[in-house]
């Protein structure tokens, strides 16, 4: 166990390039503070206060996201830029302890970011903190961002894969942001458009935060946050297969090269 | 004669850094983050009865994704001379560094204008609606002060990424909706509260956002218009003094103290 806590702190410290006091507070206090307010601000403006609780509690759940989904993907980018998959490839080490690693410290970050956008909800929006209910909430949240972080864990794959992971992030965000509900209302879509938003993480926990947010009883909402967490489950063995595969390809085919898959 | 030079330097510097970004496959992530992004705007605006909304978001929200798009390429634009070991080249030549830099800013500003217009298409083929715009000239106008005054607020960016050699990493995620926020192109700055709304008037754009406003709903005085016009370029040009400022801090270091490498 040892070495596993040693490795994880190492891929944490060495690949995460945002891991410094100036970058990790932009990170988890800066960008939900201008996110969250930013939106808030819009719904307030272009529809209602309602509106704006709204947008600020999606964009809350969509910040935690982009703050683990950037992380991850930077660290997988980083560990074929600096050439640290090589040595992997050549070591004996354990493939799943090793994948498992690289995830862990980035819970935090997204539990962090989360915190800080919950407290401009309460500095800004209409939402009544007193009707809330926690216990719902906090295991969504915990959920959540577990889930976050299987999809960055599958993402990552696509880092080491293609050359720009700006491109993977960017993709990745995008279909995210309106798919899962952040601001756009699922129901608005055809059903079927809807059950692919359902097959993304963050999707149902989303549904289940705002529930919570509402004061509705567990009760009501635990069909969606086990559905969140089979959706990150699904992501995590998936990523883990995939990262398995390309090691295999790569030792076949010996080429790593940054430019040789696209 | 000094100024043809100068003006040659400029197309030659904005074709240099017009053939790098464009060459470079990254430039897609702005298409793949932000079109998604706006096209939930045209939802947003068409769910208020009030024309005006879909207007002035139309307006905005474009801008916010010509900045996004624009930024890391201006802000990173010296420090790059200087990580790549081309600054030195710009030293012993006459062309003044700035010059430089201006050209390779409007490169960027430039690039930032499909993105800007796929984005527009997008939002208004979602919204199904043709935006309300009382007075088109004076928005157009407008429009360019905005577009003056998002170059200039990234051109005072270079010298201080330049200066804090690589400790800003991480911190732009934050830096990026600030302007966003504060420039109105979201919601009119008015909708601030009152102490942020004062703040946000720092900035040129969000001046030249209040006279897109005018334009939109109908100026109430030419005066109303005008002084967005000029406070936006009096701003514009104070930021660009303290980038000529700064470039020479920039400067002085390089040839001096050398302190300036990463």
């Amino acid at each position: 166990m040892y070495n596993f806590w040693i490795q994880t702190w190492t891929y944490y410290k060495g690949l995460y390039d945002w891991l410094h006091p100036r970058g990790y507070i932009a990170n988890v206090i800066g960008t939900p503070v201008m996110f969250v307010l930013m939106w808030a601000m819009m719904g307030r403006y272009a529809i209602d206060p309602a509106a704006s609780a709204y947008y600020a509690i999606g964009m809350n759940v969509s910040t935690m996201g982009y703050n683990i989904i950037s992380a991850l993907t930077m660290s997988y980018a980083n560990d074929r830029w600096y050439s640290g998959l090589t040595y992997l490839y050549i070591t004996k080490a354990n493939r799943f302890l090793n994948f498992l690693s690289r995830c862990i410290p980035h819970y935090t970050t997204g539990l962090l970011s989360f915190i800080t956008g919950m407290v401009m909800i309460r500095l800004i929006t209409p939402v009544d903190f007193g009707a809330v209910n926690w216990t719902g909430l906090i295991v969504a949240t915990l959920v959540v961002a577990a889930s976050v972080l299987a999809l960055a864990q599958f993402l990552g794959i696509f880092c080491i894969i293609f050359t720009e992971w700006l491109n993977t992030l960017a993709f990745s965000l995008g279909v995210t942001f309106i798919l899962c509900g952040f601001v756009l209302p699922l129901n608005i879509f055809p059903q079927w458009v809807q059950e692919i938003g359902k097959l993304l993480p963050m999707t149902n926990g989303l549904i289940a935060i705002r529930a919570a947010f509402s004061g509705a009883a567990f009760s009501t909402f635990w069909f969606d946050i086990l559905r969140e967490a089979l959706t990150g489950i699904v992501y995590f063995v998936v990523g883990y297969y995939c990262f398995v595969f390309f090691e295999r390809v790569v030792k076949r085919s010996g080429k790593l090269e940054m430019e040789q898959y696209g | 004669m000094f100024f043809m030079n100068t003006i040659y330097a400029i197309m030659a510097a904005f074709r240099q850094h017009w053939k790098n970004t464009t060459s470079n496959m990254w430039s897609l992530s702005f298409f793949f983050g932000s079109v998604p992004q706006i096209a939930v705007f045209g939802w947003i605006a068409i769910q208020n009865p009030d024309p005006h909304v879909l207007a002035y978001l139309s307006v905005g929200a474009p801008f916010g994704t010509v900045w996004n798009s624009v930024f890391f390429g201006i802000a990173g634009a010296l420090s790059s001379e200087i990580w790549n070991g081309t600054a030195e080249f710009t030293m012993i030549s006459r062309t003044s560094m700035l010059t430089a830099l201006i050209g390779k800013a409007m490169a960027m500003m430039v690039f930032g204008i499909p993105v800007g217009i796929v984005a527009l298409t997008a939002m208004l083929a979602v919204a199904h609606q043709w935006p309300v715009i009382a007075n088109i000239p004076l928005a157009f106008i407008s429009s360019i002060f905005v577009f003056i005054g998002l170059t200039a607020t990234g051109l005072v960016m270079a010298p201080v990424v330049a200066l804090a050699r690589g400790r800003t990493a991480g911190m732009f995620t934050t830096f990026l909706p600030i302007i966003v926020a504060f420039s109105g192109f979201m919601y009119p700055v008015s909708a601030l509260p009152t102490g942020l709304g004062v703040v946000a008037h720092i900035l040129p754009s969000a001046w030249a956002m209040d006279s897109v406003m005018q334009a939109i709903m109908g100026p109430e005085s030419a005066w109303a218009v005008i002084s967005g016009w000029l406070y936006s370029l009096l701003l514009s040009a104070f930021l660009l003094a303290v980038t000529y400022f700064l470039f020479k801090v920039v400067e002085r270091r390089l040839r001096i103290t050398g302190l300036i490498t990463y």
